[in-house]
């Protein structure tokens, strides 16, 4: 009896996880993961029973193999297996109709499917960094024409994949549709509308982008006068590619855009062209049309110099709009690797010193040479000399140290070209006295103009980030005492120049400075790098293991969450709760909060607005800018938005953040919103109180949705808690009442410890002061 | 001010040579109306005469400047406030929002320190006198204790094992400098081999962390080069201590002394034009540090704890001419209502006087008088002035440093303070004291009543 309920149990578990593969593979077909665009699918799918059968046998036999044999990634309903196998079989159906021998034909090739998938995998994937896309699925179609000639299965030939029994097509929306329905094989208007919902379900970008390609193709089908079966293969096909190249594997923009419809056109002229052959050979067409234009545009993208317009998704992908998300997201918040190259760079002097030639500088900063920097220092009288600066030596920065921009090895040391008079230079030895270092490969960065006999460092000698590699001089061509930066890829003396962001630098403004990521000094600007301060680098720590309780409180939050300090396998560092994640990580010069995956009413997102960095700069000092998306500050916004996102500027809010520190050692994180609202108060207000190395006391954020706050405290006993209900196992057998009350009252003593260990208590709310 | 001329009373004055050659002194009077911009005529109205007016504006900018002249120099630098200098809580404040942290020499300005905000484990407490209270307080919140001699070590030691905390302990080190003359009553000797001695100690003994070393080679230092002779020695010392105890120092202090702009009476240039710049003890100092054999992203911070040299430029005393006198030998002298019972540091400097209004006449040799019935309330033996009349107004410049921590209240009350803040507001940072400020201090005996 107990073994047939294990078998029953066990038997549902495997139901469970078949659907759910299921449900993947039909998602993927439009490169989705959403599930009501796979039941969509399905149903669209289901115009055509013998196709949906054997597709599902088909991916259900490929799930299968794929799990026995153990391939990666098959016990969890791995999405390629599926979706492949589903195509396949559903090329089956749709060719052989629902008999015995097109079911067991079915089952074979989702069995061979998996192999084939696991192979396409290690070649594309692991070989060339590709996706694997359906390219499996249309190796395995061209089996299909043959084994079925020999099982005797096909009820007639076949012209191509699809039946020549198709309506007349047009250019309007129902023919588009038709064709939408074809890529389910079911090549009617009403299966087409239902994979038109399941896409816009899944993405408003990839659906404008579908629409797009797809009535593009057929206007030119119809001003060409293209047969119609290759067109319905060309319009699916160009959708999918417009989908995977604008919104999937691009960033979507305008450009991307115009990629998409390229590959479309791309797709489209593939179709066209072998739909006469392959009708010959009596080959299924199928996906083959986008896989080839999808890799051929991948491929041919990465030879691109610079990775721009379009942006390339160089993370994990997700929905269009989830990508826009994130590099919008990332390019605002400074977090983009702004050059090619993984080493963060500093300034290359201490102190203040004045930007005089930036990039594409008027004077010498051309061409190759464009991304070089030239620094002075200039007196607050706006003089760069004493006296009447006759002398090298009258000017400010002759003399000062020259430091070692990131850690390195010296590569090249010049020391003997003489300093020039004031007002004249040496084009003979034009880059003068320098020291040339090695950072990486193809990572090179040099100091030029240095003061003769100044170097501190031999050839071969390696130096860490701000050792002094010299002195400030005027050597070259240099008019005047100047420092000249640049990063450049080969060690030559006078490579190119490579683009160079500054990791994070200090803009002078007259108030102490602000902290910028991914800093380009221009011209007439004062940068200093970041003094950072070791109390500020102590303090601001999530200690790893450590857990806090907070009581939320105002518009849209209510009651307790716990959160607690995580670390991963990869060692991603992370505040985590029952309501999500937000990663975090501490660099030499800032603690920065990451990727977020949290419920909107979670302790996590008040964190996320109120502490998305903390530059490591000194109380009453530290001021930095970072950026929150829209959806922080405007609410839910609508979907039709989602369509005109990649046009136009995005919606999210600049912030400035200041550190300050309050009596009794807490730190206090005042931030708000840059741009002011109609009544020039500043949409979004937060404040952070920090207990150092103890973590957060208290937030509060302010937007126009209200005000919502977060204190740390202990649990109240015998106050109902999600948590508690979760870990509480005496439920079933002892009084509910007892066991409630042993959990909050070991919890509440949890909450306690913290706050005797920690810092005194938070201070009363100050709200009147904060938010008036 | 009317356009009349003001009258001037006839009287015979010797002919000065120096009139009639571009060599001479330069008979056009300076005239000083405003303090960044604050008439001088209102600011007393408003606020009483004398007045001591500090410039936030010069405070930021000397602050500034001493920070880029060593943060260029040097790659970690720390300013701390001396206190003693000047421990007005809103010129105190404007330093510590730029990041200063605090230099205390007694319990009175650890507490001062406290009070104002910054917290214990940024105040450098320095000096001879620290009582055994003062000491549990900043063991306990973790300030930086630099030790001034052996007995203080085993005081330290005590309490520190008392309170079960780990002091962090620096040694205040004099050392032989040539044509210095040497401050030998402070810390330990470097030459005979003291300050090892005491740094061993502290390294063996218990509760206590080797942190730093100090050494203040003196005042109003004129030549940066016996910093760097000072520095190059610390340098040599930390090595020693690294290579002999394994210690890693956090910070090298080198103390202050940076002149002002102030000329010292022996001085024959104006100090104005002749005392060296910050950039020159930067690179004097940065230089004699360069002998530390430290890794380049561990060097020691480098704390200074200048205070004359930041904040004398920024004081400005406004006086009032009280009374006019013609001395026996024929000079003329001025009264004015200020005197050494607020300007302490008229004893060795040759302060700069400048007229708050135009004023007409040939100048002469003055004596500046004070108020009090004292001989010794002379503020300038000698300096040329035009005819001023009783009710004009004198500024003495560059007056920031030490008067207001060492004015007396002597025969008169002291007066008001205000700031002129960077955008030209003007508030006040100490107000007038009144009898009853004295008084308060006081008890009548009850069978005096």
């Amino acid at each position: 009896m107990a073994a047939v309920a294990i078998t029953g149990a066990r038997l549902g578990r495997e139901i469970v996880w078949a659907g759910r593969a299921l449900l993947r593979a039909f998602s993927q077909i439009v490169l989705s993961e959403a599930r009501p665009t796979a039941v969509l699918l399905a149903l669209a799918a289901a115009f055509s029973p013998p196709s949906l059968a054997c597709g599902i046998a088909c991916a259900l036999a490929a799930l299968a193999t794929a799990r026995a044999v153990g391939l990666e990634g098959a016990a969890e309903g791995g999405g390629a297996y599926g979706a492949n196998a589903l195509f396949v079989g559903l090329a089956v159906g749709h060719v052989a109709g629902l008999t015995a021998a097109a079911l067991a034909l079915a089952l074979g090739l989702g069995a061979l499917c998996a192999f084939v998938v696991a192979a396409g995998i290690a070649v594309l994937t692991r070989g060339w960094a590709l996706p694997v896309l359906s390219v499996p699925a249309v190796a395995l179609a061209f089996l299909l024409r043959g084994a079925a000639g020999h099982l005797q299965l096909a009820p007639g030939p076949p012209e191509t994949m699809l039946a020549a029994s198709v309506a007349p097509l047009g250019a309007g929306p129902t023919a588009l549709l038709a064709s939408l329905g074809a890529l389910v094989f079911a090549p009617t208007w009403k299966a087409g509308l239902l994979v038109g919902a399941a896409l816009l379900w899944h993405s408003r970008i990839g659906f404008l982008l579908a629409w797009l390609a797809g009535t593009a193709l057929l206007v030119l089908a119809e001003a060409l006068q293209i047969g119609r079966p290759a067109t319905l293969v060309a319009v699916f096909n160009g959708c999918l590619t417009a989908v995977a190249l604008g919104g999937v594997w691009f960033v979507p923009s305008r450009s991307s855009f115009a990629l998409a419809l390229a590959g479309a056109l791309a797709a489209g002229l593939v179709a066209w062209g072998l739909a006469a052959p392959w009708q010959l050979l009596g080959w299924p067409l199928s996906v083959l049309p986008f896989n080839a234009a999808s890799l051929l545009f991948l491929v041919a993208c990465r030879a691109r110099l610079r990775d721009e317009y379009p942006k390339s998704v160089d993370f994990l992908p997700g929905t269009p709009e989830q990508n826009l998300a994130v590099f919008e997201t990332r390019l605002r918040r400074g977090l983009n690797p702004a050059a090619p190259h993984a080493v963060a760079v500093s300034l290359p002097f201490q102190g203040e010193w004045l930007c005089t030639q930036g990039v594409d500088g008027p004077l010498t900063h051309r061409g190759a040479w464009r991304h070089g920097f030239d620094f002075e220092i200039r007196d607050a009288r706006g003089s760069f000399h004493r006296g009447f600066g006759r002398e090298v030596g009258d000017h400010h920065c002759y003399g000062l140290p020259v430091i070692a921009a990131a850690d390195g090895t010296v590569v090249k040391v010049v020391g003997d070209v003489p300093d020039n008079p004031i007002g004249t230079i040496n084009v003979a030895r034009n880059w003068g006295n320098l020291v040339l270092l090695w950072h990486a490969p193809g990572l090179y960065s040099l100091v030029a103009h240095l003061q003769p006999g100044s170097s501190t460092v031999r050839e071969g000698q390696g130096v860490v980030r701000g050792q002094a590699l010299g002195a400030c001089g005027n050597s070259g061509r240099s008019p005047r005492p100047h420092l000249h930066f640049q990063l450049q890829g080969t060690a030559v003396v006078g490579a190119p120049t490579l683009p160079c962001a500054f990791a994070v630098a200090v803009k002078g403004d007259g108030q102490g400075g602000l902290a910028l990521r991914n800093a380009i000094p221009a011209v007439d600007e004062r940068w200093s790098n970041l003094a950072v301060d070791a109390d500020s680098l102590a303090a601001f720590d999530f200690p790893l293991g450590r857990s806090w309780n907070y009581q939320l409180e105002g518009t849209g939050v209510r009651g307790w969450e716990t959160i607690s300090v995580e670390i991963d396998l990869l060692g991603e560092t992370a505040l985590a709760s029952d309501k999500g994640r937000l990663a975090f990580r501490r660099t030499a010069n800032e603690l920065l909060t990451t990727t977020c995956a949290a419920a909107p009413d979670s302790f996590l997102q008040l964190v996320r607005m109120a502490l998305p960095s903390v530059s490591m700069g000194a109380p009453g000092r530290a001021r930095w800018r970072d950026w929150l998306p829209s959806a922080d500050w405007r609410g839910r916004r609508p979907p039709w938005r989602d369509l005109v996102a990649p046009f136009v500027p995005n919606q999210g809010i600049e912030m400035e953040y200041r550190l300050d520190r309050q009596r009794g050692g807490l730190l206090v994180v005042e931030g708000q919103a840059v741009s002011r609202d109609p009544r020039s108060l500043p949409s979004v207000r937060t404040r952070v109180l920090f207990a150092p190395g103890e973590g957060i006391v208290q937030i509060d954020v302010a937007t126009a949705r209200g005000l919502r706050s977060a204190r740390r405290g202990a649990i109240p006993v015998l106050v109902p808690s999600r948590r508690r209900e979760e870990t509480s196992h005496e439920s079933t057998s002892g009084p509910v009442r007892a066991g409630a009350e042993r959990d909050s009252v070991l919890l509440a003593r949890g909450g306690a410890v913290e706050t005797q260990g920690g810092p005194p208590p938070a201070p009363p709310r100050d709200r009147g002061r904060l938010f008036p | 001010m009317s356009n009349k001329p003001a009258y001037e009373r006839p009287s015979i004055v010797r002919h000065q040579m120096g009139g009639l050659n571009k060599f001479g002194q330069d008979q056009r009077s300076r005239v000083l109306e405003e303090l960044d911009g604050a008439p001088i005529a209102d600011l007393v109205a408003q606020y009483g005469s004398p007045l001591f007016v500090f410039s936030e504006r010069t405070l930021v900018e000397r602050y500034q400047e001493l920070e880029q002249a060593f943060v260029r120099r040097y790659p970690r630098v720390r300013i701390a406030w001396s206190y003693k200098t000047n421990y007005l809580q809103a010129i105190c404040r404007v330093f510590h929002k730029l990041g200063a942290w605090a230099e205390v020499v007694s319990p009175f300005e650890y507490d001062k320190a406290i009070r104002g905000g910054i917290p214990p484990e940024r105040i450098h407490f320095n000096g001879p006198f620290k009582p055994d209270d003062a000491l549990a307080r900043s063991i306990d919140g973790g300030s930086f204790l630099h030790v001034d001699g052996f007995d203080e070590i085993a005081r330290i030691e005590r309490i520190a094992k008392r309170l079960g905390k780990t002091a962090r302990v620096a040694v205040r080190v004099n050392m032989s400098l040539d044509g210095v003359p040497s401050w030998s009553r402070f810390g330990l000797n470097l030459e005979s081999g003291q300050a090892a001695e005491a740094a061993a100690r502290i390294v063996d003994g218990e509760g206590m962390d080797l942190v730093g070393l100090h050494t203040h080679i003196g005042t109003f230092m004129l030549d940066p080069t016996s910093y760097k002779i000072a520095a190059g020695k610390l340098a040599r010392l930390a090595n020693d201590l690294s290579t002999r105890h394994r210690v890693r120092l956090s910070f090298i202090d080198m103390g202050g002394g940076f002149p002002s702009r102030n000329t010292l009476k022996e001085q024959y240039l104006d100090g104005g034009q002749s005392n060296p710049r910050f950039s020159q003890y930067a690179q004097a100092i940065s230089e004699g540090l360069s002998e530390l054999e430290y890794p380049a992203q561990h060097l020691p911070t480098l704390v200074l704890e200048t205070g004359r040299a930041l904040v004398d430029e920024a004081g400005s005393l406004v006086t009032t001419v009280e009374a006019t006198k013609r001395l026996g030998d024929g000079r003329r002298a001025l009264v004015l209502d200020a005197g050494a019972n607020l300007l302490f540091t008229a004893f060795w400097y040759r302060h700069d006087v400048v007229p708050a209004q135009e004023v007409g006449g040939l100048a002469e040799p003055t004596v500046l008088y004070g108020p009090l019935c004292m001989n010794i309330d002379v503020l300038r033996d000698s300096v040329s002035l035009p005819p001023l009349s009783v009710g004009d107004r004198l500024v003495f410049r560059n007056v920031g440093a030490y008067n207001v921590t060492q004015w007396m209240q002597f025969i008169t009350l002291r007066p008001a303070v205000v700031m002129v803040g960077r955008s030209g507001e003007v508030s006040v940072i100490r107000r007038p004291e009144t009898v009853d400020d004295i008084n308060a201090h006081e008890a009548m005996p009850e069978w005096l009543q």
